[in-house]
């Protein structure tokens, strides 16, 4: 996809070009709306892919079409190069755009790959643990402002704005880590930026645990807020794919209202 | 918004610290965290359908030899855009939508209160009261009540209004999909009353902490910012959503930044604050300064719609 080609900006798009925010797919139920609001809910704009679909502005339909024609035209030169050229796919190769059999998708409603249809024991598992991971984090925020004191003194300090931003030092975290981790787990999905900041959460506060002065704590207590603020990134996203779209709207209201209340309220473990 | 837990968290950690030393309430949260992260390393599943759907083409890529499959869900944005839309796009807004930015700064400065508080209650309430470090926990639960309270009022409607925007919506036809069946302003509305309990609140702290009120006085007044709190920010949160659907978690991405900056630092300034005004004043000038907010919930209920219009934000 790194040169666009003539090509592909020619491609014929006869409803796109009326319509700039167009259906992605226009065999699925889901209004451009619908799909909006649970882009929103799932922490990313429309433009990147739900569950559900997404809905593409001008730019992005634009981007699309050219990384289709680049892979297209990649592979046309492979298939040249080793000279092993059959009939079936040539036919194939002058129709770029939307070419049905090359869609790699659902194997029917009820394939078991597809999140939506997962066991409901796993889906309540999983949701579960998003939920209570959503709820460990932000506990850390200011789980220890009544100790503050005690610590002060044992660090033979009355500087008062650092006694303050021991504590909120952990929010700033909250500014940095979305950033990174909503992209990160677009590209390598959920699951690994889950663990890794688990992980990465855990040793942090290893590390304020052990802490042998005020500065140290504070930076660690920074990193344990990046770290904490993945899964309030992803939390909603999570469970946004696991229960379906009709069943979606308590367990996402409850979701918007904060991380916390949604997994408790009973909505969330009747509705998965 | 962890409001919630943040309030629930000191009730523990009060008594920890109390009987344990401040260092156990870090190893509570690593035998939390670790816990839950054994647990998620052995049941959690990857969940996202687009990388699911990306490896299942690679993988057939591979079977078949056909290089030109591709996932439904994919529409071609490298690593590098990814990051490009996570990062650029929410400081763009910040600059080109001057609501955008407007509301981050509103709902940074209330944030920002709340962390005040946070990091004061408990030399305000061990010097004032002479509370013990594990009962000065208890006096978080004020603005966890608060935001309980707020949350469950909004959980009630929230559906609720959902439900009147896509009636309105399919009502209306898809060509006014972009807002002019129903005003995102709308959302607004309960703004203004709710936004007037937090500098009611901070008054009421204040002057009655000065005064060595009974406790659950000032506790109760911050119950009042609580609630306001939790409207304040779910308010701004569903206006954002409607107001740029397309863009809205850009929108919410901007002010994320700039409320957990400002949550960061104001709090800063507290200490020194009450030090030298006292609680009565140094409360009375985050109320003062609150009042002086007030025109911003009612000026974007008034203009919203032109300044939405004017500085419309498309391809980013």
């Amino acid at each position: 996809m790194s040169s666009p080609t003539a090509e592909a900006i020619e491609v014929p798009s006869s409803h796109e070009t009326q319509h700039p925010r167009r259906p992605s797919q226009p065999d699925h139920p889901l209004s451009d709306l619908d799909k909006e609001t649970l882009a929103a809910y799932e922490g990313h704009d429309a433009d990147i892919p739900s569950n559900e679909g997404y809905v593409l502005d001008a730019r992005g339909d634009l981007k699309r079409r050219q990384s289709i024609a680049a892979s297209h035209k990649a592979s046309r030169k492979s298939l040249e190069q080793n000279g092993t050229k059959d009939v079936e796919k040539a036919g194939e190769e002058v129709s770029t755009e939307e070419d049905d059999s090359n869609i790699v998708w659902w194997d029917g409603p009820d394939d078991p790959a597809n999140p939506v249809n997962f066991k409901p024991v796993i889906k309540l598992l999983n949701i579960c643990l998003v939920s209570a991971i959503c709820f460990v984090t932000p506990l850390g925020s200011s789980m220890f402002a009544p100790g503050v004191p005690i610590l002060m003194k044992e660090f033979k300090s009355d500087n008062v704005e650092l006694a303050s931003f021991v504590v909120s030092v952990y929010v700033l975290g909250f500014a940095v880590g979305p950033l990174f981790f909503a992209p990160l787990s677009e590209i390598y999905g959920r699951l690994p930026v889950y663990h890794c900041c688990n992980a990465l959460f855990f040793a942090c506060n290893i590390a304020c645990a052990l802490a042998p002065n005020l500065n140290f704590l504070v930076g660690f207590r920074f990193l344990a807020g990046v770290f904490g603020s993945a899964p309030l990134t992803n939390g909603g996203g999570t469970i946004a794919d696991l229960v379906t779209q009709e069943k979606r709207g308590k367990a996402m209201s409850g979701f918007v209202m904060g991380p916390i209340i949604g997994p408790i309220s009973k909505s969330f473990c009747l509705h998965c | 918004m962890i409001d919630l837990t943040s309030s629930v968290g000191p009730v523990a950690g009060g008594f920890l610290s109390q009987a344990k030393g401040w260092r156990w309430t870090f190893w509570v949260l690593c035998m939390l965290s670790g816990l839950f992260g054994l647990l998620s390393l052995v049941f959690m599943r990857e969940t996202y359908a687009v990388v699911i759907l990306e490896r299942k083409t690679l993988r057939l890529q591979k079977e078949t030899g056909n290089k030109e499959l591709r996932s439904k869900l994919d529409v071609g944005l490298s690593p590098r855009d990814f990051f490009l839309h996570s990062i650029i796009r929410p400081m763009k807004m910040l600059v080109k939508s001057p609501i955008v930015l407007l509301l981050a700064v509103y709902v940074g400065v209330i944030y920002g209160y709340l962390y005040l508080l946070f990091t004061t209650f408990t030399p305000v309430f061990e010097e004032t009261y002479h509370f013990s470090s594990g009962i000065v926990g208890l006096t978080f639960l004020g603005l966890g009540f608060g935001s309980m309270f707020g949350v469950g009022f909004f959980a009630w409607s929230t559906d609720r209004v959902f439900k009147a925007r896509k009636e309105a919506m399919e009502a209306a036809g898809e060509e006014t999909a972009d807002g002019s069946a129903m005003q995102p302003e709308a959302r607004l509305k309960l703004l203004l009353p709710a936004y007037c309990l937090i500098p009611t609140g901070l008054f009421i702290y204040g002057w009655t902490a000065q005064y060595k009120v009974q406790w659950i006085v000032p506790i109760l007044a911050t119950v009042l910012i609580g609630i306001g709190n939790i409207a304040v920010f779910m308010c701004v949160s569903l206006y954002l959503i409607d107001a740029f659907a397309f863009y809205a978690a850009s929108a919410l991405a901007a002010n994320t930044v700039i409320r957990s900056i400002m949550g960061a630092v104001l709090p800063l300034c507290g200490q020194k604050m009450y030090d030298t005004l006292g609680l009565g004043w140094g409360n009375s000038l985050l109320g003062f300064i609150g009042l002086a907010l007030l025109p911003v919930p009612w000026a974007i209920l008034k203009w919203g719609e032109f300044l939405r219009k004017k500085y419309e934000i498309k391809n980013l």
